[in-house]
């Protein structure tokens, strides 16, 4: 008895020790007192040591972009730090952020902690987007068996101005969803049959916030367009993985729902040349492009424009109609939809193989490759392949613009 | 004192934690990429080694030992099989001032360190040190001086990988033992030569 009492008294005793020990040494080490961020020369905001940039930048309601969520990964959340206090950039940095851009103090937001006072420049249009607006779910449908449209309706007091290729921020409350509770399209429901999605649940706890390029075309203006992949798990591995938490909410929504949004953001945009324009997209990496396309064309442009687009079935392929139709009415406008897996029923009669193949027998008769501009978007799988035909091309890296979901 | 000074060579040399016993490889591989974090890994090692071993000695002869009680009347009593907590707990509050002095005043070496740090906490060479302090009866003064040799051991084992691994970058080696392939190849030669240290010991 005496033996079991000493022994808890001990361990207690010395647990209890050192734990009141690191206390006070913490004390004396970790000044706890508020540092100071400046925003842009203007704005100061109130820090503790340790915090992370990104979630005081939030909290101030600066809305800078994280398509990733915080993990170092997208590269979106690049600000310029300056001061004693950002330390020195983290390995995580060092695989996003080129030298060029570590000798201008560029930092991502989400990898700096805080270790004493210093300055942050962003970009204006982030700080004006202020904490974002409220919009209205007008209409959604299925374009494949995992993108469905989504067309937000913004509120008219709050006028967005859109560039074509921008993105906007959308935050995702916490839910529950039971996937077999979805609106369906039975055009699809054979493909989430085999697949087994309708027989995952999800919910979430916390708000998540997601980067979704806008798709809208000049036409719709007053509204956001979304062309939204359900991200799901490897088949196979439903059970361990869960779906995307954004996407998988932005699945359940029905017209007249609400949902909260921030931007428009945006680095890929159209450039202002005269030169010839390719664009190659794959799955959802069509939203940007389409915005491009559509704004190019209304513009009147007499720019030619190319746009090659992989899918694996006609099952994929989505707003075939209205590029088609496009291309009837603008000559200087061509459409090349390519697929690379056709299924027996869909009688594809058009281009068969991986978009980057088809792209370089197309682009290998034109007379000067390297003399366009070649706008990309797609996963990143695609966005390298197409890199890499574009290199054997004679393409220089200066004429290509893309977007890879920030992967 | 002639005593100390070999306990510290043969802690240092002869029985050196990573290359001779094999202890603690894990950080001393995944560390060792830069020399940077490879001496901090070696400061903090002999830091942490240093501090806990005697610590550790002062615990368990007074408190934990056989007959350490006898002083208030319970000669019988043995605590030893208190021992792994123990010391555990004192690894791990001396991991956790250092995270905090480095945190504060080398972040950048706090940053190189990552992970592993918090992990010195289960690092199988530091509690080695205390057990082997317990298990050959060393003294206070043995057991600060073996701790201390144990540590500079392993800070000169892993700043001479970190090092080698650095000229690598201008070696041509075949793509299946780029990076860690190596470590484990130079890891091995480098105990071989730390065997001869053995033979020293053994010709003595």
């Amino acid at each position: 008895m005496t033996e079991v009492v000493l022994g808890i008294a001990i361990i207690v005793a010395l647990v209890v020790g050192m734990s009141v020990g690191l206390l006070a040494l913490r004390r004396r080490l970790v000044p706890d007192t508020g540092l100071d961020v400046t925003v842009n020369d203007g704005l100061h905001l109130v820090a503790r040591r340790g915090d992370g940039l990104l979630s005081v930048l939030h909290g101030a309601g600066v809305a800078i972009p994280a398509a990733c969520g915080g993990s170092g990964t997208c590269g979106l959340c690049r600000v310029t730090v300056t001061g004693e206090g950002a330390g020195e950039p983290q390995a995580t940095e060092r695989g996003v952020l080129s030298p060029r851009e570590r000798r201008a103090h560029v930092r991502l937001a989400c990898q700096t902690r805080l270790r004493g006072d210093c300055a942050v420049e962003v970009p204006d249009d982030i700080l004006s987007a202020g904490g974002g607006v409220l919009g209205t779910v007008s209409s959604t449908r299925m374009l494949a068996p995992l993108i469905r449209e989504i067309v937000v309706e913004l509120p008219p007091e709050q006028p967005t101005e859109f560039r074509a290729g921008d993105f906007m921020q959308i935050t995702a409350p916490p839910y529950a969803l039971d996937f077999a509770t979805l609106d369906f399209d039975p055009a699809f429901s054979e493909a989430w049959e085999i697949a087994g999605w309708r027989r995952m649940r999800l919910a979430s706890v916390a708000e998540v916030t997601r980067a979704y390029s806008l798709a809208s075309r000049p036409e719709d203006s007053g509204h956001a367009v979304f062309n939204i992949r359900l991200a799901v798990p490897p088949a196979g591995r439903e059970h361990e993985l869960p779906p995307g938490l954004v996407s998988s909410w932005l699945f359940s929504l029905r017209a007249g729902d609400r949902i909260a949004l921030s931007g428009p953001f945006g680095e890929f945009h159209a450039q202002p040349t005269g030169r010839e324009m390719v664009f190659v997209g794959g799955g959802v990496g069509m939203a940007p492009l389409r915005a491009m396309i559509h704004q190019e064309l209304a513009q009147g442009t007499s720019r030619r424009i190319r746009y090659f687009f992989g899918a694996r079935s006609a099952a994929d392929l989505f707003y075939s109609d209205e590029f088609t139709a496009l291309a009837g009415r603008h000559d200087s406008f061509d459409w090349t939809p390519a697929l690379s897996d056709p299924a027996p029923g869909d009688r594809w009669g058009g281009a068969t193989g991986f978009v980057h193949e088809i792209l370089f027998a197309e682009m290998r008769a034109h007379p000067a490759p390297e003399e366009c501009e070649y706008y990309l978007c797609g996963p990143p799988a695609m966005i390298s392949a197409v890199l890499a035909t574009l290199d054997r091309l004679g393409v220089e890296p200066e004429a290509i613009f893309y977007d890879d979901f920030g992967a | 004192m002639t005593g100390l000074w070999e306990l510290f060579l043969t802690a240092a040399f002869v029985d050196n934690m990573p290359l001779t016993l094999f202890l603690g490889l894990c950080t001393f591989l995944a560390l060792s990429r830069r020399p940077e974090a490879a001496l901090g890994l070696g400061v903090a090692m002999t830091g942490v080694l240093g501090v806990t071993v005697p610590l550790n000695h002062l615990v368990y002869s007074y408190l934990l030992a056989p007959g350490a009680w006898a002083w208030a009347g319970l000669p019988e009593i043995d605590l030893s099989y208190l021992s792994l907590i123990a010391f555990i707990g004192v690894i791990a509050a001396s991991v956790q001032l250092l995270e905090m002095l480095l945190d504060r005043f080398v972040p950048s070496i706090h940053a190189a360190f990552g992970v592993f740090l918090p992990l010195l906490t289960v690092q199988c060479a530091i509690l080695a040190g205390s057990l082997f302090m317990v298990e050959r009866s060393y003294t206070l003064a043995q057991s600060a001086v073996f701790g201390l040799g144990s540590g500079l051991g392993f800070a000169v084992a892993v700043a001479m990988l970190g090092a080698i691994r650095t000229r690598l970058a201008y070696a041509d080696l075949p793509p299946g033992l780029r990076g860690l392939g190596i470590a484990f190849v130079l890891t091995g030669l480098m105990s071989l030569g730390f065997a001869a240290f053995s033979q020293m010991a053994a010709a003595q």
